[in-house]
């Protein structure tokens, strides 16, 4: 393990002397989870870890996020864990247009409590500058070749997203905030089970 | 009655313009001096005896040139030209720089003292100006002087064995010359005391006049190298933005677009579109640009003023690398000055 996280360190330093921008941060998020029905509602509250690389025209965004969903209210299901990574690779056509893909994975614990989901992200992010080290920026993927634990398809896969960060202009701190809303028109056979999420993600990150 | 007295006040001119001349030194001999009071009293004869008597006795080169000079005034004045014109000679012979103030004198007195110096050979009024330059540069000290009748004249500068030759011509009248301090080779000559000599020959009549000048070299200043052109200063490179409320304004527009996004793509069938995470977001994004929109705005490059900038940057260097040429030059270059001395100084 001590090894594991020398190697790390080794490779996040090599990385950083190569990339422009990389950041390290977590955060607290915020989740609502619907599926099949407005009976079927859970909010969540957790947190996580994210990573950020520049190198020239090049963005990785990476998201770790793990929230404990409950039941809301006059529903009486089953509460469970979401472990949601996602991961965006982006290339900037010019410093506000952003091309990306990535991936999109979201288990969950008990298994079948919810539905887990894998889909890769492709769309486009337009970025605007609020000041000296502070951007805000919109998202919009569609999420292909979406797959379900408990199998069937979706016509319309979209996620939509809000991103923004602040701080010194030196770029060391960063107050970094996260939102993104995925609406899945999930079908099984000739049943609708459409799912729905929204998480939030407020978070600080430390430059190097 | 009226032709008698104009002719007495004229020939009592003379004798004023004598009792008036400025700055004549004290006459030591008793012979000169009688003659001197009989010219005032306008008694000539007397006068021309005493003055005859002085020239027998010692007297100074000074009290010659004034005795005889007393002389062709009386002379002058009992109309013995060929007298007259002979004593004036003999005053110019002694002193060549002797001159009468044609405004002061009678006409008659000043044409046969002029009569005399066209008939005697000298240098008058060498004259050797002040002067500092830098030699070789074509500028040179100024030397003016008179000869009085035509005659081969050369004009060196002497300094112990050193004499280096300034002008030789031919010439009559006033002369003006320019000294380039310089020897032949084209190096300048060496600090220390010169005499310029002028030396005038017509047949077996010569004459020489001198004066001596003190020269001192010197460094030539150098070109101070510039920090600025003058009239231009530089710009600020970065200039302070007013503030402006495009932060907020752009964290409400991208928070507004992804709350509009949220409602538009809400499946209807899982309920009202969820809100508290957009909300939550949105927010803290209104703050950032709140925050933003308060702060004050960090300084900007203004690329205008850093173009001109360098363009100056680019001008003061190329100026004083001119200016480090020209100096390089002038450090082999030798600033002379030639002040003249009293006669007779060394």
């Amino acid at each position: 393990m001590n090894t594991l996280a020398k190697c790390g360190l080794m490779l996040l330093g090599a990385t950083a002397a190569q990339a422009q921008t990389v950041t390290i941060g977590v955060h607290g998020a915020l989740g609502d989870y619907r599926e099949t029905s407005s009976d079927l509602r859970f909010k969540g509250i957790g947190g996580g870890f994210d990573l950020t690389l520049s190198w020239r025209q090049f963005r990785l965004d990476a998201y770790g996020t793990q929230i404990s969903y409950d039941s809301t209210a006059g529903s009486s299901q089953q509460s469970f864990k979401s472990k949601e990574g996602d991961g965006h690779l982006g290339y900037a056509f010019t410093p506000s247009l952003i091309g990306e893909v990535g991936i999109v994975h979201r288990s969950i614990d008990p298994q079948f409590a919810a539905q887990e989901m894998t889909a890769i992200p492709i769309g486009v992010r337009y970025m605007a500058i609020l000041g000296p080290g502070a951007s805000i920026g919109i998202r919009g993927d569609y999420l292909a070749a979406a797959k379900f634990s408990g199998g069937g398809s979706a016509s319309l896969a979209v996620e939509l997203g809000l991103m923004f960060w602040a701080g010194p202009q030196n770029g060391r701190f960063r107050f970094t905030g996260d939102y993104s809303f995925q609406r899945l028109d999930r079908t099984t056979g000739s049943l609708k089970t459409p799912i729905q999420q929204s998480l939030g993600r407020l978070g600080v990150a430390v430059g190097f | 009655m009226r032709r008698t007295a104009l002719l007495a006040l004229l020939l009592a001119l003379p004798a004023v313009v004598w009792a008036q001349r400025p700055a004549a030194p004290a006459v030591q001999n008793a012979a000169l001096n009688k003659a001197l009071q009989a010219y005032n009293n306008l008694e000539y004869t007397q006068a021309i005896a005493q003055a005859q008597q002085a020239l027998k006795e010692h007297l100074s080169s000074a009290e010659s040139a004034r005795a005889y000079e007393l002389l062709g005034f009386a002379y002058s004045a009992t109309n013995a030209q060929d007298q007259a014109v002979d004593a004036f000679k003999q005053a110019i012979q002694l002193d060549p720089d002797r001159a009468l103030d044609p405004a002061r004198v009678s006409p008659k007195i000043y044409s046969l003292f002029f009569a005399a110096l066209g008939q005697v050979l000298v240098v008058r009024q060498l004259k050797v100006d002040s002067a500092s330059f830098v030699g070789g540069t074509g500028a040179g000290v100024p030397i003016s002087f008179t000869v009085t009748s035509p005659a081969r004249v050369r004009v060196r500068a002497v300094s112990g064995n050193s004499s280096v030759l300034v002008d030789s011509s031919i010439v009559t009248g006033g002369v003006n010359l320019k000294w380039p301090a310089l020897l032949p080779n084209g190096n300048p000559i060496s600090a220390g005391t010169w005499t310029i000599v002028v030396e005038a020959a017509a047949g077996q009549n010569t004459f020489s006049a001198s004066q001596p000048v003190r020269v001192a070299l010197g460094s030539v200043d150098t070109v101070p190298h510039l920090t600025q052109l003058p009239g231009y200063n530089e710009l600020p490179e970065t200039e302070v933005p007013p503030k402006s409320a495009r932060p907020l304004g752009m964290a409400a527009m991208y928070t507004g677009l992804a709350g509009v996004g949220v409602l538009g793509l809400n499946n209807s069938n899982l309920g009202s579109a969820p809100s508290r995470e957009i909300l939550t977001v949105g927010a803290a994004a209104l703050i950032v640009g709140t925050i933003f929109t308060m702060k004050k705005p960090a300084p900007r490059p203004v690329p205008a003023n850093i173009q001109f900038n360098q363009l100056l940057r680019e001008q003061i260097t190329r100026r004083n690398a001119d200016i480090a040429q020209q100096n390089a030059k002038l450090r082999q270059q030798v600033n002379i000055t030639v002040a003249p001395l009293p006669k007779g100084a060394r």
